[in-house]
């Protein structure tokens, strides 16, 4: 009997936690609704954090030379293009695929991670709120499984 | 303290030219009492370190637990390799303020990771670990009727992060189910002749990132209750974490380990800080 308390008592604490899980992938309502366009500043915004971007990444050596061959002025207006739509804002990206723009240039788990970084330092330089970031962050992450390992 | 001094010299200075970071800020966990990456008291089914798939990372953890009654050291070292693999060994010594308890524990565990990728996967990060703990001195364990001192523990381990969690946060959770008839981590060795069955437990973790370098979260931990008369209790923390890059991670937490060996109420701290390289 004691044994059977024991169990009940077990699933139970599993399940609360089970349903957490639950609960965090559905709690859009507990996100913020406010426009990211304009969290992250419109237009102007984008284009400020697009540029510390690339900054960071000139100063990456691990990422750099990958970005030897690319346009840098294309990349920033398909980069801007890119964050501006994702973010709900009045833009349409025109550029190539991710499937497409990464093709050829064996991009691994550490180059994209550091990109990553790069991000982050960026939205972190212009101070960006760490919730926005996320926000962000969160929109850019599924696209990893479309550049690694192309 | 001068220990600690000399190792957290040693991380920067390798860490300047060997790092291995090719993972985010803080995706390591921080070093758990156990040995191997998680939050503290349990383990965690991340890797430790900032190690990928192409890359090979090495983890130093210090942790001091200062409850009521009892002190626990664990000093350890672990290796991750190729984003599918940990090894960790470490020491556990373990005290009472009287002084007549002093058992030290020699744990070895490997930890792989079966599937997924707890940061950007949709399904959780399933990691399997094994850990074999080894008492040095057996005698407390004997005398209190345990029926081993030494054994191996099974866990099933789940964690996943959500990057836009509630309120715009980042947050892990981490869940294991563990298979084990230790009495008291094994330092009080394992089963006794009356009751040597192992036990599923439960143990589960959550945490919230207040921003890039800070997390704070909650651990529980279910605990066998094997040894007639001697209560064994299920273990709770709290706890704040500080990344102050990716060599270097501080863990500081509050304890509430319940009643140990007779001594009701051990409530206490845990300090542990983590070098990566």
């Amino acid at each position: 009997m004691n044994e059977l308390k024991k169990i009940s008592i077990k699933i139970s604490r599993l399940s609360i936690f089970i349903l957490l899980i639950v609960t965090i992938n559905g709690c859009s309502s507990l996100t913020s609704n406010e426009r990211l366009f304009d969290q992250l500043g419109g237009q102007a915004g984008i284009e400020l954090l697009t540029d510390k971007f690339i900054e960071e990444i000139q100063y990456d050596k691990d990422v750099m030379p990958y970005f030897l061959k690319t346009d840098v002025s294309r990349f920033r207006q398909k980069f801007v293009e890119q964050i501006c739509m994702l973010s709900n804002g009045p833009c349409q990206y025109t550029g190539d695929s991710m499937e497409d723009v990464h093709s050829g240039m064996e991009i691994n788990q550490r180059h994209f991670n550091a990109i990553v970084d790069d991000l982050i330092m960026a939205m972190e330089s212009i101070n960006l709120p760490v919730t926005t970031q996320n926000r962000l962050l969160n929109l850019l992450a599924p696209m990893r499984k479309q550049i690694i390992y192309r | 303290m001068t220990r600690l001094l000399i190792i957290i010299i040693l991380i920067f200075q390798v860490s300047v030219n060997y790092a291995e970071n090719g993972k985010l800020l803080a995706t390591s966990g921080v070093g758990s009492i156990e040995g191997g990456s998680g939050g503290g008291l349990i383990p965690w089914a991340i890797l430790g370190g900032y190690a990928t798939q192409d890359e090979v990372g090495f983890n130093a953890t210090m942790s001091e637990v200062n409850v009521k009654d009892y002190s626990l050291s664990s000093h350890g070292l672990s290796v991750s390799a190729y984003d599918r693999i940990e090894v960790s060994f470490n020491q556990i010594r373990f005290e009472n303020n009287t002084g007549e308890v002093d058992i030290k524990q020699n744990i070895s565990a490997i930890k792989a990771r079966i599937y997924g990728d707890a940061l950007y996967g949709f399904w959780p990060q399933v990691s399997i670990g094994f850990q074999h703990k080894t008492l040095l001195d057996k005698a407390v364990a004997t005398s209190l009727g345990a029926k081993n001192t030494d054994g191996t523990d099974i866990y099933l381990s789940a964690a996943k992060v959500w990057l836009n969690g509630p309120f715009n946060r980042t947050v892990l959770l981490n869940s294991n189910i563990r298979y084990s008839k230790a009495n008291q981590l094994g330092l009080l060795g394992y089963g006794t002749s009356a009751n040597n069955n192992a036990e599923f437990l439960l143990e589960v973790a959550a945490v919230a990132f207040i921003n890039r370098r800070i997390a704070i979260g909650m651990e529980y931990r279910q605990k066998p209750d094997n040894i007639n008369g001697i209560k064994e209790d299920d273990w709770q923390d709290v706890f704040i974490a500080y990344f102050p890059s990716k060599s270097l991670s501080l863990t500081l937490a509050y304890l509430q380990l319940g009643e140990i060996a007779t001594k009701k109420d051990q409530s206490g701290t845990y300090f542990s800080i983590q070098g990566s390289f």
